[in-house]
C-alpha cells in the first residue's frame, strides 16, 4: 500500500509532477546555508509541516553543509514551491532567503535530483558522502510517513544512476583533497595505518584536518608537536586518540615515527637533512616518510634522497589533487550523458504511465459504446435478424471500430516518445469524455517502495 | 602417442600458458582490466599443466624426479608457481606474477632445451635426492623472494621519481613486499644451506672441472649473499632497497648454478 492515504488527486501519480527548491552552495554563502540548515528531530518536524499544506503530498528533505533542498510532489508544481518557499522564508526572513533559492519543476527537477545523487552537482565533483546523505534524507521520510509512490519511484531510480554512474565512469577516481593524498601516498609505504605511529609538526588549521584524514585513514597513535605546547594541548585534545609533545623532543621523536606531517609556521627547515639522517640511522632501516605542507617549506628537500626516507612537499600534493580534479573533469561528461540517458528513459517510463491507461479506457469506451447501441437495435428495428446476420453485424462493427482507433492509438503512442506529450494525452481524453489521468495503481507505488527498501540494503 | 609426444605436446601448451599468464599480469601492471581478471586463472591452468608435464616426464625418464637437474630445474619452477598462487591470494601480492610467471616460462624451456635432458649426474649417491631437494626447494622459495624484491624496486622507484599516478597505487605497499620478501629468503635460506652442506659431502666423489669449480663459487657466493642480507637486516638495519638488491643477486647467482648444470654436458659429445 501507498503510504499516502490522502484522497486520490487528478494527478496523485504523476511521476513528473514533482519540484525542488532549495539553496546549495552554487546559490548561497555558508552563512545563509547554516541559517536554513535543518538538524536531527527538526526535520521531521518540518516536513511534517510541509505536508500540513494540501498542495504537498509527498516530500522529503536534504539537509547537508553544501545544501538544503526540498524534495516534493503534488497535484501543482507552483503551488507546491509556494510551500516550501514560505516554510523556509518561517525560518529565515523572505528578503534574506529569497535571492538565493532556487527552484526546479517536472523535468528539471528530476533531472537535478538524478545529478545530486550521482554527485554531478557537489561541490568536489564525485565526492560519495552525498549519496549517503542523501538516502539517510529517505530514510527518514519513509520513517514518518511523508513519502509515496512519486518520490519513492524518483529516487529509487536516482539511487540506480548514482549506482551507474559510480561504477560505469571513473568519477570518483583520484583524490582530490591533500589530506586524502597524504593518506594515499602513506598507504603505499604502510599497507596500515593502524600500527603505525604519525607525528604533526605544527597546530594549525591543516594539521587539523591532516590529523582528521589519517585518522579516518586507520592512523591510531597520532603525536602533536608544536613551538607552542599549549597548541599541541588544544589540538590533541581534539582529537581522539592524539597525544601533545614539545618540538624539543623533534630527534627521538622522529626515530619512532613513521609519517611525518609537517606545517609549522617556521621560515626556515625545521627537518634538516643532518635531524633526519641521524633518525634514519637510529631507525634501522624502517621507512620514514615525510608530508611538508608548510610554505614556506619546513623540510629539507634532500631528505628525500636519504635511503627509505620519503619527501613530498605541497606542489607534489597539490599536482596530485590536479591530477585527480581532470580526472574527474574528464569523466564528468560521461556522467551527464549517462544521466541524461537515464533521464530520458524514465520520462518515457513516466509517460508510458499516462498514454497505456488511456488508450486502453478509449478503446473500452467506443466498444463500450458500440456494443449497447448495437444491443439495443437488435431487440428494436434489427429484431428480425437471423443469428448468423447478428453475429456478422457484431464483427463489422467491431472491424470497423478497430479502423477508427487506429490513427489516434498510433498518435498517442508517438506521444510516449515527445516531451510535450502530455498535452495530447489530456486533449484525447477530453475528446473521448474520460476522465482525467490517474495513471498507475497503488500496487504500482507499494512495488516501487519495496524495491526502493531493497535498492537501499 | 607415445610418451615423449604427450611430453612435448604439453611443454608446448603449458610454456604458452605461462607466457598468456606473463603478458597477462604485465597488462593487470599497466592498469588493465582484463589482466586483472584473467592473469590467475591463467598461471593456475599453467602450473597444473606443468605438473602433468613433470609427472610425464618422469615415467617416460623411469627415473627419481629430483635425481637429474632438468627435472629438478622444471620442478623448481613448477613450485615456485606453485607457492606464488597459494600466497598472492592470502597476501594480495596478485601483481608479482609479473615476475614470477617469466621466471617459470624460462624456468620450463631451460629444463627441456638447455643442454641434454638426459644427462645424469657422474656419481650417484645416497645423500643425492637430500642435496638436489633441499636446494630445488630452497631456489623456488627464493625465486618468489626475488620476485617481491623486484616488485619492491619498482614501487620504491615511484615513490622516489614521485610518479604517483597508476602504477604506484597497483602495487602492494613497500613494508608487504620487504616483509614478505624476507619471509621467503628465512624459509629457503636453511634449505640452501642444507644444499651446500650435503653437496660438500658429495664433491669429494665428483670430477672437478673448470665449469664445477665456477658453479661451486656461484652457489658459495649465493650463500654468502643471503646470510648478508639476512645478518646485515637483523644487525645493520638492512632493509628495503639493500636487501631487495641483494636477494635478487643471490637468485642470479643460483639460477647460474642452474645453467651452468644444464650446459655442463653441452659439447661434451
Amino acid at each position: 500500500m501507498s503510504r499516502d492515504h490522502r484522497p486520490n488527486g487528478n494527478h496523485q501519480n504523476d511521476p513528473l509532477k514533482v519540484a525542488v527548491i532549495g539553496v546549495s552552495y552554487k546559490s548561497a554563502p555558508v552563512a545563509v546555508r547554516e541559517r536554513v540548515a535543518i538538524a536531527g528531530e527538526e526535520r521531521e518536524n518540518f516536513l511534517a509541516q510541509l505536508r500540513g499544506d494540501h498542495a504537498v503530498r509527498e516530500a522529503m528533505l536534504v539537509s547537508t553543509c553544501n545544501r538544503v533542498e526540498i524534495y516534493a510532489a503534488g497535484d501543482d508544481e507552483h503551488a507546491l514551491v509556494d510551500r516550501a518557499r514560505h516554510l523556509f522564508a518561517s525560518r529565515v526572513p523572505s528578503e534574506d532567503i529569497k535571492p538565493f533559492l532556487y527552484e526546479r519543476r517536472g523535468r528539471e527537477a528530476v533531472h537535478h535530483v538524478f545529478r545530486v545523487c550521482a554527485s554531478l552537482d557537489s561541490l568536489v565533483v564525485g565526492e560519495p558522502q552525498i549519496l549517503g546523505q542523501v538516502k539517510e534524507a529517505f530514510e527518514i521520510a519513509t520513517g514518518c510517513e511523508s513519502i509515496g509512490g512519486v518520490l519513492t519511484r524518483a529516487m529509487t531510480r536516482a539511487f540506480h544512476v548514482a549506482k551507474r554512474v559510480r561504477s560505469e565512469t571513473a568519477l570518483g577516481a583520484g583524490q582530490v583533497s591533500v589530506a586524502s593524498v597524504a593518506v594515499d601516498l602513506a598507504k603505499t609505504i604502510y599497507s596500515d595505518l593502524g600500527g603505525r605511529e604519525v607525528l604533526l609538526l605544527g597546530a594549525g588549521e591543516i594539521a587539523e584536518s591532516a590529523a582528521r584524514a589519517l585518522k579516518a585513514g586507520g592512523a591510531k597513535r597520532i603525536l602533536i608537536a608544536n613551538r607552542s605546547f599549549e597548541k599541541a594541548e588544544a589540538l590533541a585534545s581534539r582529537i581522539e586518540g592524539a597525544e601533545p609533545r614539545s618540538l624539543g623532543e623533534l630527534p627521538v621523536l622522529l626515530e619512532h615515527a613513521d609519517v611525518v606531517l609537517v606545517s609549522t609556521g617556521a621560515a626556515g627547515f625545521v627537518v634538516t637533512r643532518e635531524i633526519a639522517a641521524a633518525a634514519v640511522k637510529r631507525r634501522r632501516g624502517r621507512p620514514l616518510f615525510f608530508v611538508d605542507v608548510a610554505v614556506p617549506r619546513n623540510v629539507d628537500p634532500r631528505v628525500h634522497d636519504l635511503d627509505n626516507c620519503y619527501r613530498y612537499d605541497i606542489d607534489d600534493l597539490e599536482q596530485i589533487v590536479s591530477q585527480g580534479m581532470q580526472e574527474r573533469r574528464a569523466e564528468a561528461d560521461a556522467a551527464e550523458r549517462l544521466v541524461a540517458t537515464e533521464l530520458d528513459s524514465y520520462l518515457t517510463w513516466a509517460r508510458q504511465l499516462e498514454v497505456t491507461p488511456t488508450v486502453v479506457a478509449i478503446r473500452e469506451r467506443v466498444r463500450a459504446t458500440l456494443a449497447a447501441e448495437l444491443d439495443k437495435s437488435l431487440s428494436g428495428k434489427l429484431k428480425h435478424l437471423s443469428e448468423d446476420d447478428r453475429k456478422a453485424l457484431g464483427v463489422m462493427l467491431e472491424a470497423a471500430a478497430n479502423k477508427i482507433l487506429h490513427a489516434p492509438t498510433r498518435v498517442l503512442k508517438q506521444a510516449m516518445e515527445d516531451p510535450e506529450g502530455g498535452a495530447i494525452v489530456e486533449s484525447a481524453r477530453r475528446l473521448f469524455d474520460l476522465p482525467a489521468s490517474s495513471s498507475s495503481s497503488e500496487s504500482e507505488s507499494s512495488e516501487s517502495s519495496d524495491h526502493a527498501r531493497h535498492e537501499r540494503h | 602417442m607415445s610418451l615423449t609426444r604427450v611430453a612435448d605436446l604439453l611443454l608446448v601448451v603449458t610454456a604458452l600458458a605461462y607466457a598468456v599468464a606473463s603478458g597477462l599480469y604485465f597488462s593487470q601492471l599497466a592498469g588493465r582490466e582484463l589482466g586483472a581478471r584473467y592473469a590467475r586463472p591463467i598461471l593456475a591452468s599453467a602450473t597444473v599443466l606443468h605438473l602433468s608435464y613433470f609427472f610425464v616426464t618422469t615415467a617416460n625418464l623411469k627415473a627419481c624426479p629430483v635425481d637429474g637437474i632438468h627435472q629438478a630445474t622444471s620442478l623448481m619452477a613448477l613450485v615456485a608457481s606453485s607457492i606464488f598462487l597459494f600466497v598472492s591470494r592470502v597476501k594480495k601480492l596478485e601483481v608479482v606474477g609479473a615476475f614470477v610467471a617469466p621466471q617459470a616460462l624460462a624456468a620450463i624451456l631451460a629444463s627441456r632445451f638447455v643442454g641434454s635432458p638426459d644427462a645424469t649426474p657422474g656419481v650417484r649417491t645416497a645423500i643425492l635426492p637430500l642435496h638436489v631437494t633441499s636446494i630445488l626447494l630452497a631456489s623456488a622459495l627464493f625465486a618468489v623472494a626475488s620476485a617481491l624484491a623486484a616488485t619492491y624496486l619498482l614501487q620504491e622507484k615511484q615513490l622516489k621519481k614521485k610518479k604517483t599516478a597508476g602504477l604506484l597505487q597497483r602495487l602492494p605497499a613497500l613494508d608487504v613486499l620487504d616483509r614478505a620478501s624476507h619471509r621467503f629468503l628465512l624459509a629457503g635460506f636453511p634449505l640452501l644451506t642444507i644444499g651446500i652442506l650435503t653437496g660438500l659431502l658429495w664433491i669429494g666423489h665428483a670430477n672437478m672441472n673448470k665449469m664445477a669449480i665456477v658453479r661451486n663459487v656461484l652457489a658459495y657466493t649465493a650463500w654468502i649473499l643471503f646470510a648478508l642480507v639476512l645478518l646485515m637486516r637483523s644487525a645493520g638495519g638492512w632493509r628495503g632497497r639493500r636487501a631487495a638488491w641483494g636477494t635478487i643477486a643471490g637468485f642470479g647467482c643460483a639460477f647460474l648454478v642452474y645453467v651452468f648444470y644444464l650446459v655442463r654436458n653441452v659439447g661434451a659429445g
